[in-house]
């Protein structure tokens, strides 16, 4: 699909600055997959979180990502804006934010899905940790 | 290419850029010949001498007699022309064999021809691209109104034995028409040698405008107009003609018959050189023996890259290369190059394809670069889908 040379999407996919392969952290709290049917797309989210005054937040995520470039803003995006949040708030990121802030047309909107079920996946992997093993 | 200086073009057998000396002759014609060239006082004549000229340049290129020229608006149509055309002519149930990797304009055309009662035969390739010729010569034992095969594949460059399907035909008596959007210029083409009926050209992939092509029909081919109308050409394609669409055709080819053959030696060399840069990479492929692939192409399947990712990461990316995918979207969905999957590639190996076209406008600096930026593009997906 081609793209307006400054949709929103597409910056992100050229350069992102989430991407796993460009992280200094090597231990996560929490990592989740998700795939589209096909295996034509697959994500993994990687969260890093801290615990203050008794509430896990997320300090920092990362993502890897395979498929179209929307999956790549996708993930970036998520990433950027899981930063500081509990998993409450992850849990109840706004797939339209993503949806308008990226300028997805209806046919990208999957991209936004696939992120989220792997961000879920990272969120029950977390939990389901000790919190011993928290930084 | 003004329009985007900061990329480089590699996309020529999509369209090449203006040839020298084809902006001056359509501008000469505009002003000097703007009459009708089908009226017969002075004015009229003037313009169909300057098409006459351009249809001897085009004729010579590929040993043809000027008179046998049809003008259309390009391959597309040409083609449609000559499909059609021999279908209706021939009348019952025809059949026509042609290749499961032809262009979009055959196999369109027969899908469409099928639905009413033409019978058509789609013959595979193997590994490397190229048609069985035991099996087209078995299949026209059923004998065949038409064999119909594109010279120069579009996306991978891959030659087909144009001479050997050509005396294949003339031993069964059945008519070729050949596609040759990407072979002329590019390769010798006789069509008499050949045993050529139909040939199907464009003037864009030779550095002529868009918006105007040929079909040659040798002497002997029936065949059956598809636009009718005032009755020009012989009524095989009525309309008023074009003549600087045509003048502009005949300077493109006059220019690649004085230039072809080391211009395509350069190229040959620069796509070398561009394969070298590209093959340090791991799991890349070149898409069609390199031996029986036209100079200016280079055709490569990259694993563990999306294509869609691929494509746009090279096009839009700085710089960015203007090349081209046969891959339309995902390969899940089944949509990556029919061409590709029928040599055995996997969907994916097929969705993940760039085309590199290389042409006048093509140096050594551009390749060097070009092939830097593909590696780095490739190198930076990958990393972005590994969590190694």
């Amino acid at each position: 699909m081609s793209a307006p040379a400054a949709s929103p999407w597409l910056l992100r996919f050229l350069a992102p600055r989430h991407a796993l392969c460009d992280h200094a952290i090597s231990q996560w709290h929490g990592v989740g997959e998700a795939d589209t049917p096909g295996e034509d797309a697959r994500c993994g989210m990687y969260l890093a979180l801290a615990q203050n005054d008794g509430e896990k937040r997320i300090v920092a995520a990362a993502f890897t990502a395979f498929g179209p470039p929307v999956v790549v803003a996708c993930a970036d995006w998520f990433c950027q804006r899981l930063n500081e949040c509990t998993i409450e708030d992850a849990r109840s990121l706004d797939l339209r934010a993503a949806e308008h802030d990226l300028a997805l047309a209806p046919e990208q909107r999957y991209a936004a899905l696939l992120i989220s079920d792997a961000l879920s996946a990272a969120l029950d992997n977390a939990l389901a940790r000790p919190c011993s093993n928290l930084g | 290419m003004s329009a985007a200086r900061d990329t480089i073009y590699l996309d020529h057998a999509a369209t090449a850029p203006l040839a020298p000396g084809v902006l001056d002759a359509m501008q000469r014609v505009l002003v000097e010949a703007p009459a009708n060239p089908d009226s017969s006082h002075a004015p009229g004549r003037a313009a169909a001498q300057q098409i006459d000229y351009a249809a001897h340049a085009l004729a010579d290129l590929v040993n043809a007699r000027a008179r046998d020229l049809v003008w259309t608006s390009g391959a597309t149509e040409s083609i449609n022309l000559a499909l059609k055309g021999v279908a209706e002519f021939a009348g019952g149930e025809p059949h026509i064999v042609s290749v499961v990797s032809e262009h979009s304009a055959t196999l369109e055309s027969l899908a469409w021809q099928e639905k009413r009662g033409t019978r058509v035969t789609r013959l595979d390739i193997d590994a490397h691209g190229r048609m069985d010729l035991d099996a087209l010569d078995a299949v026209l034992a059923d004998g065949a109104a038409l064999v119909s095969v594109m010279h120069v594949n579009n996306e991978t460059g891959v030659i087909q034995d144009i001479a050997a399907i050509g005396a294949i035909c003339a031993a069964h008596g059945v008519a070729l028409h050949v596609d040759a959007a990407q072979s002329l210029g590019r390769l010798p083409i006789d069509v008499t040698a050949m045993n050529i009926a139909l040939l199907s050209v464009s003037a864009h992939k030779i550095g002529g405008p868009k918006g105007i092509g040929a079909l040659v029909v040798r002497r002997r081919t029936g065949l059956a107009a598809q636009l009718h109308g005032g009755g020009q050409q012989r009524g095989l394609r009525s309309g008023t003609l074009a003549t600087h669409q045509i003048a502009g055709f005949g300077a493109a080819a006059a220019h690649v018959t004085a230039s072809r053959d080391a211009e395509q030696a350069r190229l040959g060399a620069l796509r070398d050189r561009l394969w070298a840069r590209i093959a340090r990479l791991d799991g890349v492929m070149r898409n069609g023996a390199p031996a029986q692939v036209a100079p200016a192409f280079l055709n490569v399947s990259v694993i563990g890259v999306h294509g869609e990712a691929l494509r746009t990461g090279l096009v839009e990316g700085a710089p960015g290369l203007a090349v081209s995918s046969g891959a339309t979207c995902s390969a899940a969905s089944g949509q990556s190059s029919h061409v590709l999957r029928a040599m055995g590639r996997t969907p994916r190996e097929a969705a993940a394809s760039i085309r590199f076209s290389l042409g006048l406008s093509t140096d050594a600096i551009q390749v060097e670069q070009a092939g830097a930026r593909f590696v780095a593009e490739v190198e930076r997906l990958r990393s972005l889908a590994s969590a190694a």
